[in-house]
């Protein structure tokens, strides 16, 4: 039988216990770990075959990466974070001061994903696939699921977007967005680092 | 991602484990890195957990008691 714990004993009063952290933030964290060990596999991996590369990395007749395009996106991206970060800070005063911060965010993080699209597109048209070789396999395995994450993550700002407009959004589903969402980007320029440099 | 798995390259970094050399360092310093992070990641998290345990504020018990002179006899309803 389910104990009520919500009952107060005789003599006592009940209050509930204020939570440490919010359950939604609590949640997001564990999985933000979760989703960074996957990332540093992949960082592992990449790490151990570019050491055993006996020609060099990347090989021979493999395509060069848009280094210096990929750094303008990565502002982009860096930018969407700072701004989204700005966006929690204004919606503790009003939700309404919260919004165009919010939105500018969401538009910076989106042109992101289009532009990674773009470059993928003109790799492609270079020869350079999942199958081609390891380099390309980790390249796009690397930075596809990291597309994948920004989509996720875009799709679930949108939705807390339009809780906004509704006036339905809540300080702690705002901030387990926000978490998933600085995960994003403060995990690319390690990726960046490893993969692009 | 499964998509993405089947399709990739195969590539073997086991045999690297075993060799002399850079590669092997770059083994034992993956190994040491995976190893590392999760403990520090969730040992951050815990340990964010316990400070803010810690620095709570002591006037939100579970329950306290009720003065004898505020307690609700049984049977009538509680306000």
């Amino acid at each position: 039988m389910a104990q009520d714990l919500t009952s107060a004993a005789p003599g006592y009063r009940h209050r509930r216990r204020q939570p440490v952290l919010p359950d939604a933030v609590l949640g997001m964290a564990f999985f933000i770990v979760a989703e960074a060990m996957l990332f540093f596999g992949f960082v592992s991996g990449h790490v151990i075959v570019e050491a055993n590369a006996m020609g060099g990395w990347p090989p021979p007749g493999q395509p060069r990466l848009p280094v210096a395009s990929t750094a303008v996106n990565t502002l982009f991206l860096l930018a969407s974070g700072a701004i989204l970060f700005y966006a929690g800070r204004r919606f503790r005063e009003s939700a309404d001061a919260a919004r165009r911060p919010f939105v500018l965010s969401v538009a910076l993080g989106a042109l992101f994903v289009l532009l990674q699209g773009y470059e993928w597109q003109g790799l492609i048209r270079e020869g350079l696939t999942l199958s081609s070789s390891s380099y390309g396999s980790f390249f796009y395995m690397i930075v596809g699921t990291h597309a994948l994450h920004a989509v996720g993550a875009i799709g679930w700002l949108f939705v807390l977007l339009f809780r906004l407009q509704k006036g339905w959004l809540t300080e702690e589903s705002f901030q387990a967005g926000r978490m998933l969402w600085y995960f994003v980007v403060l995990i690319w320029p390690m990726l960046y680092w490893q993969v692009y440099l | 991602m499964a998509v993405l798995l089947l399709w990739s390259a195969p590539v073997w970094a086991c045999p690297v484990c075993g060799g002399a050399g850079p590669n092997q360092q770059a083994f034992v310093d993956t190994m040491v890195f995976m190893s590392l992070s999760p403990l520090i990641m969730l040992g951050a998290i815990v340990g964010f957990v316990v400070y803010k345990v810690r620095t709570m504020p002591e006037e939100l018990p579970v329950s306290v008691p009720v003065p004898v002179s505020d307690r609700v006899p049984e049977g009538e309803p509680q306000v």
